[in-house]
């Protein structure tokens, strides 16, 4: 006599699931002087484990009177997310997790026209000449992803981002570092909210 | 719509609007740096704060005063150059004249994106003539826009 368990002779999909970043595309508007865009890839490779590539860029025009700041950078992030949730039928695919990444920016600012005004002995305008910064973190992951419709899914995760190293830099660090948040805080909490579509590479029985 | 799918629009649309919340605050800090000096009397071996009248301060080779005439002081704040490494300040206490000399280096503080860049100083000597002042002591070298005291002057 056979005994079966209903879901794990179920057929499950696998595949490489790349997701957008979209909380990032309202400040494109909102706040037009810091600019990111982010994507994601991950997979499945074993029961409830995902390996997960997340690259990003991200650049800063900021102009005022008194100064300009500019910087572009790009980052990556190189980690798994781990499932905690029980599969459920009416959504085999969603997930609730954890997770850990290493990350690595690498970011070249400069500042023009700055302007330091002094009633008594007179103003200065100077300038702080091109400089690259490398920056590496490790984030801790927890959150959701949905499917929502076949193969498409939603998820949100809040990131604890702790400074590792960063280049040394005698004048200031980067005012911010788009992937990872202001360029002087040793840790951050961060969130991500991103949609996903799985590309079906392989049926298999679980 | 699962329930687990409405959690997540709930979610996502409270993240957006907090997201897309401007924070735009005027700069509220100050730019300036200025060098404190507090002035001391030394009695009987314990330092103890001292006050002046009739004090006029100004930086040698500028053309206004940064205090005229002013009574009842017990410190002042000499705005440092920062188109130089150094720079000579005329002290005068009740008619009598002094010359202090600062030697620095200067470094660029980024202060906020509203603020905007100051410049930060770090006292590498002083120097002072003795017509009123008995001595002076760096206590910290470091001057920015906290207003914490700089130098002690004994009198």
């Amino acid at each position: 006599m056979l005994v079966c368990n209903a879901y794990s002779q179920e057929e499950r999909t696998y595949g490489l699931r790349i997701g957008l970043d979209v909380s990032r595309i309202p400040n494109w508007f909102l706040d037009p002087k810091m600019k990111s865009l982010e994507c994601s890839f991950d997979i499945e490779a074993l029961h409830n484990v995902y390996p997960t590539l997340e690259l990003g860029l991200g650049s800063l025009d900021i102009r005022k009177e008194n100064y300009q700041y500019y910087s572009d950078n790009t980052y990556f992030r190189v980690g798994a997310d781990y499932n905690f949730l029980d599969p459920d039928p009416s959504d085999r695919y969603g997930m609730a997790f954890i997770g850990i990444r290493y990350a690595h920016s690498s970011l070249n600012y400069h500042a023009a026209n700055i302007i330091i005004p002094d009633n008594y002995w007179g103003g200065l305008t100077t300038a702080i000449d091109d400089r690259n910064i490398s920056t590496h973190w490790i984030e801790l992951t927890a959150g959701m992803k949905a499917e929502i419709f076949h193969n498409f899914f939603m998820g949100w995760s809040l990131r604890g981002r702790f400074m590792l190293s960063k280049t040394k830099d005698e004048i200031m660090d980067p005012y911010k570092i788009p992937g990872y948040g202001k360029g002087h805080s040793s840790s951050i909490l961060g969130f991500n909210y991103s949609l996903y579509y799985k590309i079906p590479v392989l049926k298999k029985k679980s | 719509m699962s329930r687990f799918q409405k959690y997540f629009v709930l979610l996502a649309m409270t993240a957006l609007l907090i997201m897309s919340c401007a924070r735009n605050t005027a700069c509220d800090e100050s730019l300036n740096s200025s060098v404190n000096l507090q002035f001391y009397r030394i009695t009987d071996g314990e330092e103890e704060t001292a006050s002046f009248d009739n004090i006029t301060a100004y930086g040698l080779n500028s053309n206004s005063l940064i205090y005229d005439l002013k009574d009842s002081l017990s410190s002042v704040f000499l705005p440092l150059n920062q188109l130089q490494d150094n720079c000579i300040f005329v002290l005068s206490i009740e008619s009598i004249v002094d010359t202090l000399w600062f030697d620095y280096t200067r470094k660029l503080d980024f202060i906020s994106e509203n603020c905007g860049y100051a410049m930060r100083f770090s006292i590498t000597s002083m120097e002072a003539t003795h017509h009123l002042i008995d001595s002076i002591s760096i206590i910290n070298p470091v001057v920015n826009n906290n207003e914490s005291e700089n130098i002690k002057v004994f009198y």
